[in-house]
């Protein structure tokens, strides 16, 4: 079995954003050489998130007003987790929301994609430098 | 993963504030009451809101391992989350890899 493991660094400037790390993880795909296997990308951090979806700049707008609406920053005194001197509670349910991570099948040496599909990095308390774990095995 | 969809397994903060703030959340996304609001009461159960909460926090999770360890970020812990109990539920786990 062949397994490569990488990680990328993000720091996202703003509290909230989107970064499309397709092509990223098609060069690790190539590096790994697995023809037949899986590819997981998942954030390592619990305030953010990896998941597919259209690279269309209305719906990343879209995403981002209605999480806004589903799990609002403010006020942060209605949330318990801030009473830690945090204000990100907000920032841990939006990513419960969009995921945590993806598993994407290869086949031939590539991401099998569907013909929108599109790897994001999803950031909901940016500012920080932040990890993304890149697990590619098979044979 | 979970195998009952009305609970889920989930990867976030161990702490206790941020646990109530899910709770308080997502009874307010997916209310348990009225239960006749939701069609699949319809079949006898009252657990309509424990499958919609179980759809937003997830099934499973996928941890690498690396070294022979989970490869966690600093705050990641595994939770499961129960959206309808006092009955015996199962979590499988798979762990594959040389």
């Amino acid at each position: 079995m062949k397994s490569l493991t990488e990680y990328l660094w993000f720091e996202v400037p703003g509290r909230r954003g989107f970064v499309n790390i397709t092509d990223t993880i098609k060069a690790l795909v190539r590096k790994s050489e697995v023809g037949e296997g899986i590819c997981l990308v998942n954030a390592m951090h619990i305030t953010a998130a990896v998941f597919i979806n259209d690279a269309e700049d209305g719906l990343l707008h879209d995403f981002d007003v209605w999480l806004e609406k589903l799990a609002p920053h403010a006020p942060t005194s209605h949330y318990d987790h801030n009473r830690t001197g945090e204000d990100n509670a907000d920032a841990h349910l939006k990513r419960q929301i969009m995921g945590r991570e993806v598993v994407v099948a290869i086949t031939n040496g590539k991401l099998d994609f569907g013909p929108w599909e599109q790897i994001f990095y999803g950031e909901f308390d940016g500012n920080r430098r932040k990890r993304v774990l890149v697990k590619i095995i098979g044979e | 993963m979970a195998t009952h969809p009305t609970a889920s397994v989930y990867i976030n903060d161990a702490e206790d504030g941020l646990l109530h703030d899910y709770e308080v959340w997502l009874e307010k996304l997916a209310p348990h009451a009225p239960t006749q609001n939701y069609r699949h009461n319809l079949t006898g159960e009252d657990n309509a809101d424990a499958h919609l909460k179980r759809q937003i926090m997830g099934r499973e999770v996928v941890v690498a391992i690396t070294k022979g360890r989970l490869d966690f970020g600093p705050w990641e812990q595994i939770f499961y989350g129960e959206f309808d109990g006092h009955r015996r539920k199962r979590v499988l786990v798979k762990i594959i890899g040389e």
